[in-house]
């Protein structure tokens, strides 16, 4: 690179560095900052407690419990979006009639504010009308139809079901996207050398998609960590400590919600660990998730 | 030279009679954060108020910015820029726990002992017994309560008419009734699961009944846990145990998210419900044609400390910031807000229950208020629990109690599981 080159990139960078330094780099800093203090963030007393917040977060039931919970949806939630991402992808992969509608049915939660998707949600479960209870008293499963599916039993995977269903359209279209690159010639030899549909799938659209698969991992991993707006809203906004996401646990440490908590420097230490925890992940991940090279 | 300063004065007076003018016609602002949407349909009397003051008062201008339950988050930046509201409203206990408790209101003892606006009395003698002493800060008054709420059991008066049944007044009256409405096959006991703090209702008030105002709160911040052992928490929390294993809450109710329960009891979907005095403004749009709103107290204990007239008070309340720039027109607002025409209308149009003395009950809470009018005693909302210890609340007490009243903890089990956990709190 030579030197006219060299100078001229500093004063196009600078703006946006600046941006950066502005906006995220030193809110981070600060946020850093509030997380070694005592403070309610009503005043201007902060009171520096050193790494006290963060040795609290370590002895807190509540944290524990929250996080374990946190890790289950981006574990068991994971798990169930992807299969049912792929197995989607497979079912409307190819040329196949109606594409085009069923891509767009499966896109629609996408599109639809979380706060209206949590109210549709809150009738499908309720336990005297609710869409769910009925259809299973339709299907003469009566002991099952009596279930109080948001009950403190239940109330985690029921909500759990209801994010796979929200997420699963998105990765579908994702994948599908990804899937449609693919040479048609790879299936038209695969045909020809007598593979099935499943093998099909297995040794040429996994393989080949692994690289959308990885990120959309990623990107599941930093969604789950952060769900809010759901969880909040399909409980009328009160949501049950059984289905607290980290985000919650911040929101009701640092802004109290009914409870007058107001331990913003506390927040701010889970906070700042969320951040620590999804950004480690994401590097491991994206270290372990790198794909070799396929051949044929 | 006479005449040479005659013209420079005059010169003068033409220069600055604009700024002296506009200096004197400008009204002094104050801001008002409300913890009220502008879409709640009590906000255009609110509006009214402040319409009505401003016409009377055109030096002042009240700025109200309509912040809803974000209110005390919506304050923060403003505390720590400086530019502080003079006036907020939210409930007592959130205002205790936010502001009052970190010295950033204003003692109003002095503006109390001013006369109330139009009266001949003082301010302080028009508030009702009990209720601005609730939140007191020591000897001080910061919070100026307006909409009141206690708790009760609620019922429809027509259908217990209809049935034949009455208002209990003991324990023992109220499992008698229970068990007749459960056997006309109505469940007796309608509730909203999903709320902790509704589920706790029943154990505060039963400890209430049992031990007397501040057993709660006393208990709450033992750190040895052993305030628990006193048999009377164990008692209030067997007769948690027996509604919940009598079948006498609605089926599935642990199921239920905010507000099915109450829906189903103005529904006729369940005899009773134990709920704020709040019911009513929120569900006056769902009830039927043979609906009426009745009331009473949570039922006497034998030998117990509390009685039916010891009130739970939840107050929507007002504050004026310390160090807001406009205080004395904060208390001039707040002493007009809170006279007798806006009083009755909020009473009557939007069933409220008013702190003010010679304020008109509102129909639909007229059991409930009948009582706060002979209050022997007020307690905190909570007793004060929420507000003094609201970590251990939400981390302790509600989770805790959710499984008594689901029926997954028995009442001895309960019992030890708040010891061990309060322990387990108080020395992390």
């Amino acid at each position: 690179m030579n030197k006219w080159l060299k100078r001229i990139i500093i004063p196009f960078l600078a703006p946006a560095l600046a941006l950066y330094l502005v906006f995220f780099l030193y809110p981070a800093a600060q946020s850093l900052w509030v997380s070694l203090n005592d403070w309610s963030g009503f005043t201007r007393d902060m009171r520096f407690i050193g790494l006290k917040n963060f040795q609290e977060a370590f002895k807190d039931r509540i944290f524990h419990r929250v996080l374990l919970q946190s890790v289950g949806l981006v574990a068991v939630g994971g798990v169930l979006t992807f299969v049912l991402s792929l197995f989607f992808t497979g079912l409307l992969g190819g040329k196949r009639k109606g594409k085009a509608f069923f891509r767009a049915v499966i896109f629609t939660p996408n599109v639809i504010t979380m706060v209206a998707l949590a109210t549709l949600w809150g009738f499908i479960y309720n336990p005297r009308f609710g869409l769910l209870n009925n259809l299973l008293r339709l299907l003469g499963l009566k002991s099952l139809s009596d279930v109080p599916w948001m009950g403190p039993d239940l109330v985690y995977w029921s909500i759990l079901a209801a994010v796979v269903w929200i997420y699963v359209g998105f990765y579908t279209i994702l994948f599908m996207a990804g899937a449609d690159k693919i040479p048609l010639a790879f299936y038209d030899a695969a045909k020809l050398e007598g593979a099935g549909s499943l093998r099909m799938f297995f040794t040429i659209t996994f393989p080949l998609l692994w690289d959308v698969i990885s990120m959309g991992l990623i990107y599941w991993i930093i969604d789950a960590f952060m769900q809010f707006e759901f969880y909040y809203a399909v409980s009328g906004s009160f949501p049950p400590i059984q289905i607290w996401t980290i985000p919650i646990y911040v929101v009701i440490l640092a802004f109290g919600k009914r409870t007058p908590i107001f331990r913003m420097g506390y927040a701010t230490a889970v906070a700042f660990f969320l951040l620590v925890m999804v950004a480690l992940v994401v590097t491991l991940g994206r270290r372990f998730l790198r794909r070799g090279s396929v051949e044929y | 030279m006479k005449k040479r300063l005659i013209l420079t004065a005059l010169l003068l007076i033409v220069l600055f009679m604009p700024w002296f003018l506009s200096a004197q016609g400008k009204p002094v602002t104050v801001q008002y954060f409300s913890g009220w949407n502008e879409g709640e349909p009590y906000v255009p009397l609110f509006q009214k108020i402040i319409a009505d003051f401003e016409a009377a008062n055109p030096n002042i201008k009240i700025n109200a910015s309509w912040n809803g339950r974000e209110n005390l988050t919506k304050v923060r930046p403003m505390l720590l820029s400086g530019n502080v509201p003079e006036i907020m409203d939210q409930g007592g206990d959130e205002l205790t726990g936010a502001l009052v408790n970190q010295n950033l209101t204003f003692a109003l003892d002095k503006d109390l002992a001013g006369l109330a606006f139009g009266s001949k009395t003082t301010w302080k003698d028009t508030f009702k017994p009990g209720q601005l002493e609730t939140y007191m800060k020591g000897s001080q008054t910061h919070i100026i309560p307006w909409w009141i709420d206690t708790t009760d059991f609620f019922y429809n008066g027509k259908l217990f008419s209809r049935k034949g049944f009455s208002a209990p007044k003991t324990w023992d009256d109220f499992l008698a009734l229970c068990a007749k409405i459960k056997t006309g096959g109505l469940p007796p006991l309608a509730q909203d699961g999903g709320i902790n703090f509704y589920n706790v209702y029943y154990f505060r008030h039963f400890v209430q009944r049992i031990l007397g105002n501040g057993a709660l709160l006393n208990a709450a911040g033992d750190k040895t846990g052993s305030s628990w052992d006193n048999p009377g928490f164990l008692k209030a929390a067997k007769m948690v145990e027996q509604l919940a294993k009598n079948g006498y809450f609605i089926k599935g109710f642990e199921g239920y998210t905010f507000p099915a329960g109450q829906i189903d009891f103005v529904k006729g979907m369940a005899a009773m419900i134990l709920i704020s005095t709040w019911l009513p403004a929120e569900t006056k749009d769902s009830i039927p044609a043979d609906f009426e709103y009745r009331s009473f107290p949570v039922p006497l204990v034998a030998g117990g400390k509390g009685k039916t007239t010891d009130l739970e008070l939840f107050q929507w309340s007002f504050v004026v910031l310390k160090d807001a720039p406009r205080k004395a027109e904060a208390v001039q607002f707040l002493k007009f807000w809170t006279q007798k025409k806006y009083n009755d209308e909020m009473a009557l149009n939007h069933d409220a229950m008013i702190a003010i003395k010679g304020t008109v009950n509102p129909p639909s809470n007229a059991d409930a208020a009948r009582v706060m009018d002979v209050a022997t005693s007020t307690s905190r909302f909570n007793d004060g629990v929420n507000s003094a210890y609201p970590e251990y609340w939400q981390a302790v007490l509600l989770p805790a109690d959710d499984n008594l009243i689901f029926g997954k903890l028995t009442a001895e089990q309960f019992i030890a599981q708040l010891k061990k956990d309060s322990k387990a709190f108080w020395n992390k």
